[in-house]
């Protein structure tokens, strides 16, 4: 017998975050137990809005340097994580082929001791909220564990990111707790379906029936919900 | 063995669908591509009304990533939305799951229901393996139960379809999988994001909207995700920009 896929590993790791230092908001708690779990030295949170990247949370203060450096240089993983819309894996910032794509954020990182990033892109399907990105001082390839683990974590990441740009700031935060919110069919339908009528993007759509869950007090599933079957419209 | 596994004729369908689904695996096509046309063989080729993937992800949850008809993704979605189905069961103990008399008092009478009312009778749940992991699985649902030897060829077209998440490298395997399943997952938000936006643009529903989403594809030779992205992204230089009204 062959077992499947488990979801076990994202709520032990949901409950770390949850369960983390009170006085760190959600953000700072992904980004320590990040740095815990895959053994970063520094792990940080970025939100992009039409490729303007801003700085959120950042495990200590070498994370959010290198962060702001390849925001200045225009130059890095977290940037490519962005643009190739999936994960970038430096895993050694020293060697030729690292040179050669990373030229002026390469050796900045090796003058911090970092020489490994891993950057994991926040986005839900065409939405794409921020990167999450992970620095290490020794180089190699990432363990499964740690890949899979990058990609909960990102995902927990990417509905912070997302109540974070709805102005939510309850501290319950339920959505960041709940295994696969935000790839619900609904969700993604009503999401373009509001994006059409009111001409924004799909970002600032989710964003908008985020805000209307929080306003109206109800499940985001509930308002995607009710906008697939054009019970409530979002207007301008 | 005493029955004949398939008939002549349907050998060479059958051939011609596996040569399909190993050349677009080893041409590297989207793995939504992939399994989309898997779906769509087996109810071409089998006595199957509909049929729908779902594939686990990261996070532990299941996605429905692809189905040959609305009924079979309703049906798909129901699973994973209820905690209820042969699919769970299959994807969870990675063994082939039969019901063909679906019926209230069996072990998913809100499921079984559901599947009766669109004259599913026989629902079968086929594990998709790759490597010794269970990744996911693919749902059958017909009228009248299907022969043994029939779902031994939608296994063959499943496991040809479910190398397309595999890589040379066994080292590198699990990842490679984790990996691909999860930007399948965000393709297939994609499509369901331009889906909402066309359902919108000229007001039907969301199956119709992937319906047209498919015509433009298979006019233009470009990918289901390169169709959407081209919506979502209101891409006015794309040739799908005059079809699809994107502006």
């Amino acid at each position: 017998m062959t077992r499947g896929l488990a979801n076990e590993r994202w709520h032990a790791i949901a409950e770390q975050i949850r369960t983390a230092d009170a006085n760190l908001n959600i953000g700072e708690r992904i980004c320590k137990s990040a740095e815990e779990l895959l053994g970063s030295v520094g792990t940080s949170l970025a939100l992009v809005v039409n490729n303007a990247y801003s700085p959120i949370s950042a495990s200590n203060a070498v994370a959010n340097l290198l962060d702001e450096e390849q925001f200045a240089l225009g130059n890095g993983p977290t940037f490519d994580a962005r643009q190739s819309e999936s994960p970038v894996i430096a895993s050694e910032l020293g060697s030729q082929h690292s040179n050669q794509r990373w030229p002026a954020f390469g050796p900045v990182a090796r003058k911090h001791n970092i020489q490994a990033v891993f950057a994991f892109p926040l986005r839900i399907g065409n939405a794409y909220l921020g990167v999450m990105t992970a620095y290490f001082s020794n180089a190699g390839e990432p363990t499964v564990k740690q890949y899979s683990d990058g990609l909960i974590l990102a995902s927990l990441a990417t509905a912070e990111l997302l109540l974070n740009q709805a102005g939510v700031t309850t501290p319950e935060l339920s959505d960041v707790f709940e295994p696969g919110l935000y790839s619900q069919s609904s969700l993604q339908l009503a999401s373009g379906m509001v994006a059409e009528s009111i001409n924004c993007s799909i970002v600032e759509a989710l964003v908008r029936i985020r805000a209307r869950a929080f306003a109206d007090d109800k499940p985001v599933t509930e308002i995607a919900r009710q906008i697939v079957a054009n019970e409530i419209k979002l207007e301008d | 063995m005493g029955e004949q596994l398939i008939e002549m004729t349907d050998a060479t369908e059958l051939a011609l669908t596996l040569i399909d689904i190993t050349r677009s695996v080893t041409q590297g096509a989207e793995t939504i591509e992939i399994f989309t046309a898997l779906a769509e063989k087996c109810v071409s080729l089998l006595p199957v009304s509909a049929a729908g993937i779902l594939l686990r992800d990261v996070t532990g949850t299941l996605q429905v990533i692809g189905a040959s008809n609305p009924s079979a993704h309703l049906l798909d979605l129901f699973q994973v939305q209820n905690d209820e189905g042969p699919c769970l069961e299959c994807s969870s103990t990675g063994n082939a799951v039969s019901d063909d008399e679906l019926s209230a008092n069996g072990k998913w009478p809100r499921f079984s229901k559901l599947a009766r009312q669109q004259n599913f009778n026989a629902v079968y749940a086929l594990p998709l393996r790759s490597r010794d992991v269970t990744v996911g699985a693919l749902n059958l649902f017909a009228s009248e139960s299907i022969s043994s030897g029939r779902l031994m060829v939608a296994q063959a077209l499943a496991d040809a379809a479910t190398l397309s998440l595999l890589q040379v490298d066994p080292k590198v395997d699990l990842q490679i999988v984790i990996r691909r399943i999860h930007l399948a997952v965000e393709s297939r938000n994609i499509l369901e994001q331009a889906q909402g936006m066309l359902a919108q643009r000229f007001t039907i529903d969301a199956s119709e909207a992937l319906i047209r989403i498919k015509e433009v594809s298979t006019r233009t030779s470009l990918t289901l995700i390169e169709v959407a992205k081209a919506v979502v992204e209101r891409d006015i230089g794309s040739p799908v920009a005059v079809m699809l009204r994107v502006d």
